[in-house]
């Protein structure tokens, strides 16, 4: 077993990650930006290290400040979180090469699954279709024929880059040239490698995606489906499950397919594959391989710890799964913005209030007089609620949110009450799309 | 030079405050003295894209100032050329730079029609709420 963890993150992640870590009581190594300085996993945890200013390419990126810092504090894993280097093929092998455990799959793995080209290929293998087109289009020429082939509209995509970035949807043939050029440029820039791919644009599809965790002895669980069609600029803001609302015919298939392949591709630890599903039909769109924002939703209905097995995973123990009744989850992402004006708010929080109670679950590095930066991520806090039945868990949320109190910069509280209340929403009619193309602004609904 | 009349502080400071401006600036042969008000209403109380030109009666140019905390791109991507810069005419509602804060990158545009006289920051510069980025001469 470990005996001591190096973790590469912040946030409320890294919190997440030293509770995990203290359960199975391992010692934990922090590392900050100077704008972190009073971060609260800082306080937390047993160690803490400073890695280099605040811009993320100087700390929070910055591998050889972090393998260092891991040498130095004698650290024999690395938990990456997710975002920053967390599917960073090369920091994991770096980390294999320096005898650091990286605590995720392995980097071939990761460079496999990471380039969502590549990832597409490997699982068309085992009969898992992606959206049509969905292969490299190297040359503008190429992408437009590939483009007429499979009908305007299509979307084009990043191989690398996630958040929506490199990502444009094009009407028709003449909008193709501009959007191809710009996808290319931004893709660059967020990612440093310009690789695009057309795949056709499903206008009201839901976001369906299936936890897996497989250990090194060829065992391998599908723990269920979570539904994270709530989005605004390609990013989730709201996830749930178990999925309850999808033929078992159409489901079962795509489960016992992803479980022989993630046997078969050997990889190892947490990971995600996420589909779009539109007209009983799911289309694989990429995996994330590692432990997700909304792992929350899973662990909450199967009554299990997923970050605290991902570690036992990568120190080579057996995966066991005690079966227990299953219960439903929501979580809604808080965010520092103003929901109008789509404006990032940093600033101090003047003033904080939690809600509270049974089924209620926060996951927030926030306290009163906090100071939240321009450099980082605007998700300050996760709210999860859970309940027998995903009516009861919506009650608790809805409550939850009621109780939940932040001052002194913009959240998306109350966007997040509206959708909640939305009739769409109760009666589960939802798609990713859904926020943008309401032609009508939400109103108030009394709960 | 002659030493500083501190009393002229206070008596810009009450200006500051009578007049609810965000910032003062004087300046004469011996001294240049500039005051800037935190006591106005916090970021984004009233935010919009469009910044307020910094239009009082004593700064000698009005200026494009920060609406946010952030890092500041003077063009739309390193190999590009600068939105705008010294001698440059822009159009009111014009695009004068990008601030990139939590992974968001928002544009910043001038609300006066005019010619920039000067650039007051650097390319991936940090810049505080209100500060300032561009001075402008506006057309009459």
């Amino acid at each position: 077993m470990f005996k001591r963890i190096l973790i590469a993150n912040r946030g409320e992640i890294a919190l997440r990650i030293i509770r995990a870590c203290k359960k199975l009581n391992i010692e934990t190594v922090a590392i900050y930006s100077v704008a972190d300085k009073n971060a609260e996993h800082v306080r937390i945890s047993d160690h803490a290290i400073c890695i280099g200013q605040a811009p993320v390419s100087e700390s929070y990126l910055n591998i050889p400040a972090i393998i260092s810092a891991a040498q130095i504090t004698k650290a024999d894993a690395i938990h990456p979180g997710y975002g920053f280097l967390a599917e960073n093929a090369k920091f994991a092998e770096i980390c294999e090469k320096s005898n650091i455990c990286f605590i995720g799959p392995n980097s071939a793995s990761i460079a496999l699954m990471g380039n969502k080209i590549s990832a597409i290929k490997a699982l068309q293998a085992f009969d898992i279709l992606p959206v049509p087109g969905s292969s490299q289009t190297n040359t503008l020429d190429l992408a437009k024929s590939e483009a007429h082939r499979i009908g305007y509209p299509v979307l084009i995509k990043a191989a690398f880059a996630g958040g929506g970035r490199g990502m444009r949807i094009v009407k028709n043939a003449t909008d193709f040239d501009l959007a191809y050029h710009e996808a290319k440029i931004e893709a660059k820039h967020a990612c440093d490698n310009e690789t695009i791919y057309i795949e056709k644009y499903l206008n009201e599809p839901r976001h369906i995606e299936f936890q897996v965790i497989s250990d090194h002895y060829g065992h391998v669980e599908l723990l269920g489906e979570r539904d994270c069609s709530i989005q605004r600029r390609y990013q989730k803001i709201i996830e749930e499950g178990p999925v309850t609302n999808i033929p078992m015919a159409v489901i079962q298939p795509i489960r016992e397919k992803l479980k022989l392949a993630t046997q078969k591709l050997g990889y190892h630890g947490v990971g995600t594959y996420e589909f779009l599903y539109q007209d009983n039909t799911f289309y694989f769109i990429e995996m994330n391989t590692r432990l997700q924002v909304e792992h929350t939703v899973t662990e909450e209905a199967f009554n299990i710890d997923l970050c605290k097995w991902q570690i036992l995973i990568a120190a080579g123990k057996p995966f066991q799964m005690t079966t227990k009744p299953l219960r439903y989850a929501i979580e809604c992402r808080i965010v520092a913005e103003n929901t109008k004006l789509g404006t990032p708010s940093p600033g101090i929080i003047t003033k904080i209030r939690l809600p509270g109670g049974a089924n209620i679950r926060i996951e927030s590095e926030l306290y009163q007089g906090i100071q939240i930066t321009p450099y980082y991520d605007p998700m300050i806090m996760k709210v999860i609620a859970s309940g027998d039945t995903r009516a009861d868990a919506l009650i608790n949320m809805r409550q939850a949110l009621n109780e939940l109190l932040i001052q002194g910069i913009d959240t998306n509280i109350s966007q997040l009450q509206l959708v909640l209340n939305q009739p769409w929403f109760i009666t589960q009619a939802i798609h990713t799309n859904i926020l943008t193309a309401a032609k009508e602004p939400m109103h108030e609904i009394p709960a | 030079m002659k030493p500083i009349d501190f009393s002229i502080i206070e008596e810009l400071n009450n200006f500051l405050n009578t007049h609810q401006l965000k910032r003062i600036r004087i300046k004469n042969a011996d001294t240049e003295i500039e005051l800037e008000s935190h006591s106005i209403s916090k970021p984004y109380e009233n935010s919009t894209v469009i910044t307020p030109a910094n239009n009082t009666q004593t700064s000698t140019h009005p200026c494009i100032t920060s609406p946010m905390i952030g890092t500041v791109y003077l063009s739309p991507n390193p190999d590009a050329k600068p939105f705008v810069d010294v001698g440059h005419t822009v159009e009111a509602g014009q695009v004068v730079c990008i601030i990139e804060a939590m992974k968001m990158f928002t544009k910043i545009k001038s609300e006066h029609a005019g010619v920039i006289s000067k650039v007051c920051i650097k390319n991936q510069q940090a810049v505080d709420f209100g500060q300032r980025l561009f001075e402008i001469i506006p057309h009459v």
